[in-house]
């Protein structure tokens, strides 16, 4: 399987993950996930999937004022975002088990 | 033949007010992202004009904006390429965006606006017509059917046109490009007209004249359509909003 594709499909999970733990701003997303090694993930990749988790009212946001240049956006976790990363962890997990069970044995 | 400078003083009022209108939008959204340096407010203002043109309501692509001028600006500070930003094609970060807010129809939504300003744009001429001529009542004032095509042409095809020249990233070559244009459509239509001697078509356009708006009745339809298709670019943008995956 191609490894953007599979990271792709994860990376939704673990902006909420993110955004879970502080609220966050989108630079600040990327910043993050790039620290945690997904090396060529950028703010045309991150985005649109903040602006579409807004969107499914798994985000709020709101502006604060930043010293300098325009307001920052803080993307901030709801209670359906909540729910939403509960569910991820869950399937993630149950993913990740069986991915090392096989793997497990294959090594 | 009395119809020439008439039509062309309204075709061209209308190509002027519409080229100063959108230079002066530039202008200010320019101002408005001063902070921004020459490529990153290029890229800006090229987003800007692409998501004008698209179902996004005038708030969604506020808030899309100011996003964005927030992105580029750390970018910009921390000294790295727009390309990191933006990726390597403007078009697809915008079509990312659009998808995001579930907007995918942009063809219907450039012809209900080109319907809305031909709609409009009538509507205005035969209240002109009458302020002007000022001969004969609202309702029984004529207007050349020639100006149909002409606004129909001026539209659709002349105003997304100039929007696009506008959004160029060299502003001076732009605004020129945009006269140009205005120009030779102007010229273009003296031309059919001066030869509508041998074209029965221009003949036929040039030697009638239509009432528009004969009564209350149809002032009243005119007044529905718009709102007609107000309501249903709002329903679009509902929609793909709602579908949303």
């Amino acid at each position: 399987m191609n490894t953007t594709q599979l990271i792709r499909g994860l990376l939704e999970g673990c902006i909420i993950a993110i955004v879970s733990f502080e609220d966050s701003y989108g630079y600040q997303v990327v910043e993050k996930l790039r620290e945690t090694d997904f090396e060529n993930i950028s703010e045309s990749t991150v985005y649109p999937i903040l602006k579409r988790l807004e969107k499914k009212r798994i985000f709020d946001s709101y502006r604060k004022e930043s010293k300098l240049g325009p307001p920052r956006k803080y993307y901030k976790i709801t209670s359906d975002g909540k729910k939403e990363l509960k569910e991820f962890l869950m399937v993630w997990n149950s993913v990740k088990s069986k991915v090392d069970l096989i793997t497990k044995e294959v090594k | 033949m009395n119809n020439i400078p008439w039509l062309l003083v309204v075709i061209l009022i209308l190509g002027a007010v519409a080229t100063t209108f959108e230079v002066l939008i530039y202008i200010r959204k320019s101002k408005k992202v001063l902070f921004l340096e020459n490529e990153f407010r290029a890229t800006y203002l090229n987003i800007e004009t692409s998501l004008t043109n698209s179902y996004l309501s005038r708030i969604e692509i506020r808030e899309v904006m100011l996003d964005l001028s927030e992105l580029l600006y750390e970018a910009q500070n921390e000294k790295r390429p727009i390309t990191d930003v933006i990726g390597s094609n403007v078009n697809d970060f915008t079509k990312a965006i659009l998808q995001s807010h579930g907007h995918k129809k942009k063809l219907l939504y450039i012809l209900i606006t080109g319907a809305q300003t031909t709609i409009f744009t009538l509507f205005v001429v035969q209240f002109a017509t009458f302020s002007m001529r000022n001969t004969r009542p609202l309702f029984e004032t004529t207007i050349g059917l020639p100006l149909i095509p002409y606004i129909i042409v001026l539209s659709f095809i002349i105003l997304p046109l100039i929007k696009y020249l506008v959004s160029n990233k060299k502003r001076v070559v732009s605004a020129i490009a945009s006269s140009l244009l205005i120009i030779s459509f102007v010229l273009l239509t003296e031309f059919l007209i001066s030869q509508k001697e041998n074209s029965l078509l221009i003949q036929k356009y040039v030697d009638t004249e239509i009432l528009l708006i004969n009564s209350q009745f149809t002032a009243s339809a005119v007044i529905l359509a718009l709102i007609s298709l107000y309501l249903l670019k709002k329903h679009l943008q509902r929609s793909a909003i709602k579908n949303i995956k």
